[in-house]
């Protein structure tokens, strides 16, 4: 499994855990972290084939196929968008983010 | 992407059988040595009861491939009174301490309650606020957990 994951969800050790766990598990994927608030930049910059965060943007929309918008404003349902195929999840479990990153890298 | 079958661990892993089990390499976690340094004969009980589930799932996954001593087992926070006094933890990662929690454990850590960014933990009694508490801080509060278990 190779590509590039960018983990930009809020709330730091959230976001650290679950670069964690990605980095753990896929030694072969290149997992990067940035603040929501560089997450356009970074996007723009390393061309990731995952983001995961708790508020797509548009330049998200626009440039990366496949994200995982987090709980945003911790609410507790996610939005993954997969090769354009968007699905609304409630109560997702870490293995639901885990199988993404399968399908899509 | 669950716990080994043959693991010594597994038994008392509660429902974190679920969980990834990540590769470990312990030379990349200074930490851990001089966790190893401390070891007691008995593991450190970890009970995560914080919201929402990924993150908590995806915490103890950490903590238990990082510290594969401690007893983990992850439970909704609705359960955590409950959990507490059957499962006896040393430490307790929670969204919302409870006068149980307060009052029965040793060691805990409220996770951003109330979604704020802000956390507190207490340790032996010592209250410890974090404004943005980092993965690396839980470890240290799970080897804590360790070392106080470990004096009684």
């Amino acid at each position: 499994m190779e590509g590039r994951i960018l983990v930009a969800n809020e709330l730091t050790s959230y976001r650290q855990t679950i670069a964690t766990v990605f980095r753990e598990l896929h030694p072969g994927v290149e997992v990067f972290e940035a603040d929501p608030d560089i997450l356009d930049g970074e996007v723009v910059r390393l061309g990731p084939d995952l983001v995961i965060c708790s508020r797509v943007t548009a330049v998200v929309r626009e440039r990366v196929a496949n994200w995982i918008e987090l709980y945003p404003e911790c609410k507790p349902f996610s939005t993954f968008c997969i090769e354009g195929e968007r699905r609304a999840m409630e109560d997702i479990q870490l293995s639901d983010l885990l199988s993404v990153c399968a399908r899509v890298l | 992407m669950t716990a080994e079958a043959d693991s010594p661990h597994e038994a008392t892993r509660g429902d974190t059988n679920f969980l990834p089990k990540l590769p470990y390499d312990r030379s990349r976690d200074p930490a851990a040595g001089a966790a190893s340094a401390r070891r007691r004969g008995g593991r450190p009980r970890v009970l995560m009861a914080n919201e929402p589930r990924a993150y908590r799932e995806g915490i103890a996954a950490v903590i238990s491939q990082l510290r594969p001593e401690a007893e983990i087992e992850t439970v909704e926070p609705n359960a955590l009174d409950a959990s507490i006094e059957r499962f006896s933890p040393d430490l307790v990662i929670c969204s919302k301490a409870t006068d149980a929690l307060k009052g029965g454990v040793r060691v805990w850590v409220e996770l951003y309650p109330e979604n704020a960014a802000w956390s507190v933990a207490s340790i032996g009694g010592r209250r410890m606020e974090y404004a943005e508490i980092q993965l690396p801080d839980l470890l240290s509060i799970v080897d804590k957990a360790e070392e106080l278990a470990g004096e009684n």
